[in-house]
């Protein structure tokens, strides 16, 4: 795939997705960008507020198979991954796979279920397979996960562990909408809009089209200039005073990636620092641990994120 | 006293008309004339000679809109030989006199004007407070840029900005790139024009540069379409071989030139030229439309006649040539060119007017034509001491300006001397003497001012064109002039009556303009608060100040308090006891509870107990209730123990 028609698809998607999903431009980008960046995302945000919709928008542009988990405190493991039950035909054990094997997973208020059976995707996130009874069985490709979690209840929640969390490519946060997009969406509704029927959606991509489109955004350059200044956002979370536990190199590697999908949207072969910028607090708010003492004074991963920001500066060019 | 003193005057006054009179009758019959003396017969002969020479432009081509002073002159146009077309627009003149227009109406019209006012002062106010919250709020920004909260990541961890170049100047930066493209090497010359163009638009307030922030974010904050444009284009050209490992060639670098050019010298240069032709034009349109030019040789109010009629009469005449302020003081001995001052032309301000006076009474002659309320000059004029005229003896020819003082009894009438006025006027003007009268007040009076002379006319329709060439008004001019007693004479010129001023402020507060200096003064200060500082030169940022010990304690011990973590504290100042404490220790020792035991002369049993309880606080525990009193008992151990300074410092 050539840059220009990564270009045109990236477009196509976004423009698609778009005329369900009205003023989450933010969230689109974000999530298209994490999936083309052969990541998984975590969304937070109040109910209500379509995260739900952006997925399945996405699986359906995507033209990518979708399921869907609700996260509940009784779900077991193998509610998610699948399991061998006796087959009475053949008197053997056979594999019946869980909603997990799936292109586009949708694990809606994923922190609501225990942290066993949250871990039973650390291995379908990380490696891209699920391992029962001692077999592995391969993900389809494209495998992408996308969490959600609501920030506001925390009665009967189990929250992720860093490790998982770190498994995110990206946390996006979704804000309640302007008033005037608050107003057009409930017109699109007055006008007969239905969230379930998402058939007026076309896919603009086939599953192959996405791993080639995947392929493309890692053969973008990079130059030492954007990775040094990339590791060097990461390792100041871990030096700032109010973060108990900063970014591991793990979120350096993610915001290369995000950064690639970014240049090759634009059409470019190369990583500036105006790609990674943006892409900073996404990749890094999940990632960082504040110290308690800051939490008590009411100081977010954002505010420090853009206090790192601005103590960081971008690569410039020797005149 | 005020009696004699009356009668004195009044005798004086006699004096001099009767003077004047038997002096200007016998100048016209004296034909054999010095050529040094006023000619009163002559005088009129002379301004026919000059009439005839083409200086009767006034009469024969007056301008086609007269001035008002000249207007006031329209009587005597009738009486004058030759000025049938003055007379013809003197007509007219008074045919077309507007009336004034009837502006009742604007009374209704006063309670939208109050509103408009308020709403001027309002945009004035808003004006002028818009940059200051603007600044205000920059100011707070570019703060949170330099200085980062204490627990923010040390500035110095940073990489140094050594890949900025140290020039600021936009130009320099342009000169540098020019020589790198020069040399060959074009990618440093593309990466100069960027922060040449970078610098300018810096410079111009479009964008602000900061380490932190990316070439896009200069692209997207810069407001001129134009200039975004220019800079987007040279940001792509230059990323794509600083991060795209493209090879800059001279096609790129000219490319990125000419941008740069525009944005660094392009777009001021075509302001300025703008604004500069934008100015010229206005200012020719403004100078076009003042109308007509009014020669002044045609003017029936001008002086021309007078400045020609003087010479031909054999007195050296000559402009001033400074501020009538600076005048220089008659020396004893010396006479001084008589001085020429007609107030309708030349107003005097209060210096000049100080000066002058001091001037006569020092043996100047001064001759002033009034001009509108006299009082308060004849006023400032008489508060000196005034010297007893004496009178002089009588010469019956030609007046020679050479003799002292030629004085009559009785000043004559105006017309006694064939001279006639279109308005007229008189002068008020206490213990001075008449020197002509019109009716039965006087029109020219002279008083003598410590070793000078005053001689005062009511008005300036005798120095006119048109005043001069009605028959005998010349005559009785030179007769009123004869009393200047000088072969020179020197005329001020409109600007000498303003004295230079001492420094700028003073010229403005002069101007009436103090209000509004004050006011300008304020808003530069306004907008140097606003906007002067980011010119300022960059001063290191101080390092960040820490704060007190006393007040971070009580800070962390009111959190502690507030969320209810003794165990934490105690835990936590355990360990900080025990470090400073073991640090403290000599050497080889490890039973730190006995060592303090020993140091804070303490039973050891409760040291140790005091110290166990305290180690085995864990941060996460619940309260057990003697967290505070295990911290008090080890605060003061630890002070005992540390009381005096013979123990062992970490070196």
């Amino acid at each position: 795939m050539d840059a220009n028609r990564f270009t045109e698809t990236f477009t196509n998607l976004r423009s698609q997705m778009a005329r369900v999903v009205v003023g989450q431009e933010e969230l689109l980008d974000g999530v298209l960008g994490a999936v083309l960046a052969r990541g998984h995302v975590l969304v937070e945000g109040a109910p209500g507020l379509g995260k739900t919709l952006v997925a399945r928008a996405l699986a359906a542009a995507l033209g990518c198979t979708f399921k869907r988990i609700q996260f509940t405190p009784d779900l077991m493991p193998s509610d998610v991954t699948g399991s061998s039950i006796l087959d009475r035909h053949t008197s053997g054990f056979t594999f019946v796979p869980g909603p997990i094997f799936t292109q586009l997973l949708l694990a809606d208020e994923i922190n609501r279920a225990p942290a066993k059976t949250q871990s039973s995707l650390l291995e379908a996130m990380q490696d891209r397979q699920v391992t029962v009874d001692g077999v592995s069985r391969q993900l389809p490709a494209p495998f992408a996960v996308i969490a959600t979690q609501n920030p506001v209840e925390s009665q009967g929640t189990y929250p992720l562990p860093e490790a998982q969390l770190d498994r995110f490519l990206v946390k996006l946060t979704v804000a309640d909408p302007p008033a005037d997009v608050e107003r057009t969406i409930v017109r699109n509704h007055a006008q007969g809009f239905d969230p379930a029927d998402l058939s007026t959606l076309t896919a603009v991509t086939t599953p192959e089209d996405v791993v080639e489109m995947q392929r493309h955004a890692q053969t973008i350059r990079v130059d030492d200039a954007i990775i040094g200044y990339i590791v060097e956002l990461v390792r100041k979370t871990r030096d700032d005073r109010t973060i108990e536990l900063g970014a591991s190199p793990r979120a350096s590697i993610a915001l290369m990636k995000t950064a690639q999908v970014i240049a090759a949207s634009e059409g470019r072969a190369f990583v500036t620092p105006d790609d990674v910028k943006p892409m900073v607090k996404p990749v890094l708010r999940h990632r960082v641990m504040l110290h308690p003492d800051a939490q008590l004074q009411g100081i977010t991963p954002d505010a420090r994120i853009d206090e790192i920001l601005r103590a960081t500066p971008v690569p410039r060019v020797t005149g | 006293m005020i009696g004699r003193r009356t009668q004195a005057a009044r005798r004086r006054a006699k004096l001099a008309a009767t003077t004047v009179a038997i002096t200007t009758i016998l100048l016209g019959l004296a034909g054999t004339a010095r050529a040094t003396s006023l000619s009163a017969e002559r005088a009129d002969d002379d301004v026919k000679a000059l009439r005839d020479d083409g200086r009767d432009g006034f009469c024969s081509a007056p301008p086609e809109r007269l001035s008002e002073h000249a207007a006031e002159l329209c009587p005597m146009a009738k009486e004058v030989a030759g000025c049938e077309a003055l007379v013809a627009r003197c007509k007219g003149e008074v045919a077309e006199k507007p009336k004034a227009p009837d502006v009742s109406f604007l009374e209704k019209l006063g309670p939208i004007a109050q509103v408009l006012m308020w709403v001027l002062i309002a945009v004035m106010i808003v004006g002028i407070g818009y940059p200051l919250l603007l600044a205000i709020l920059k100011a707070r920004r570019d703060q949170a840029v330099a200085d980062p909260e204490p627990d923010a990541p040390r500035p110095s961890r940073a990489p140094p900005p050594e890949e900025l170049p140290d020039e600021t100047e936009a130009e320099v930066l342009m000169l540098r790139a020019e020589e790198h493209r020069r040399r060959g090497d074009h990618a440093r010359a593309i990466f100069a024009y960027l922060h040449a163009s970078l610098r300018a638009l810096d410079r111009r307030e479009q964008i602000r540069i900061a380490p932190f922030r990316t070439h896009g974010e200069y692209v997207r904050a810069c407001r001129d379409q134009a200039a975004r444009a220019e800079l987007r284009a040279i940001v792509r050209e230059v990323e794509e071989v600083r991060f795209g490992g493209a090879t800059a060639t001279d096609e790129t670098s000219s490319r990125v030139a000419s941008r740069a050019a525009l944005l660094v010298r392009g777009l001021p240069l075509t302001v300025m030229t703008v604004t500069m032709l934008l100015a010229l034009v206005l200012g020719l349109v403004g100078c076009g439309s003042s109308g007509p030019k009014l020669q002044r040789a045609n003017d029936p109010a001008g002086d021309d006649l007078f400045l020609e009629l003087l010479p031909k009469q054999g007195v050296k005449l000559s402009k001033e040539r400074g501020a009538l302020s600076s005048l220089p003081l008659p020396k004893a001995g010396e006479k001084e060119p008589a001085l020429i001052v007609d107030l309708a032309r030349v107003p005097l301000d209060d210096d000049s007017r100080d000066h002058l006076l001091k001037w006569v009474k020092a043996g100047g002659v001064l001759v002033i034509a009034a001009h509108g309320p006299w009082k308060a000059l004849g006023y400032e004029l008489g508060s000196g001491d005034t010297s007893e005229l004496t009178v002089p003896p009588l010469d019956l020819g030609t007046v020679d300006i050479n003799d002292d003082e030629v004085w009559v009894d009785e000043s004559p009438n105006l017309e006694e001397l064939h001279g006639g006025l279109a308005t007229p006027r008189s002068l008020v003007w206490e213990d001075a003497t008449p020197l002509a009268r019109v009716g039965k007040e006087p029109y020219a009076m002279m008083k003598l001012l410590g070793k000078g002379r005053v001689i005062v006319l009511a008005d300036d329709q005798l120095f006119t064109n048109l005043g001069l060439a009605r028959h005998g008004n010349a005559g009785a001019l030179v007769a009123l002039l004869s009393h200047m007693h000088r072969h020179e004479a020197r005329i001020a010129r409109p600007e000498d009556g303003t004295s230079p001023p001492t420094s700028p402020f003073s010229s403005l507060m002069r101007a009436g303009m103090g209000l509004g200096l004050w006011h300008a003064l304020a808003a530069v200060f306004i907008l140097f608060i606003a906007v002067g500082t980011r010119a300022a030169r960059p001063t290191p940022t101080p390092p960040p100040q820490r704060r007190a010990f006393t007040e971070h304690v009580e800070a962390t011990g009111a959190l502690y308090a507030r969320t209810k973590m003794a165990p934490h504290a105690l835990a936590a100042y355990t360990r900080w006891v025990d470090e400073r404490l073991r640090a403290q220790m000599p050497r080889g020792g490890v039973d730190l509870a006995a060592w303090v035991a020993h140091r804070a002369k303490e039973d050891e049993a409760s040291v140790r107990a005091t110290f166990a309880r305290a180690q085995s606080a864990q941060s996460d525990e619940k309260p057990r209730g003697d967290e505070l009193i295990v911290l008090k008992k080890l605060g003061n151990l630890y002070a005992a123990a540390t009381a005096d300074g013979n123990v062992r410092r970490r070196s």
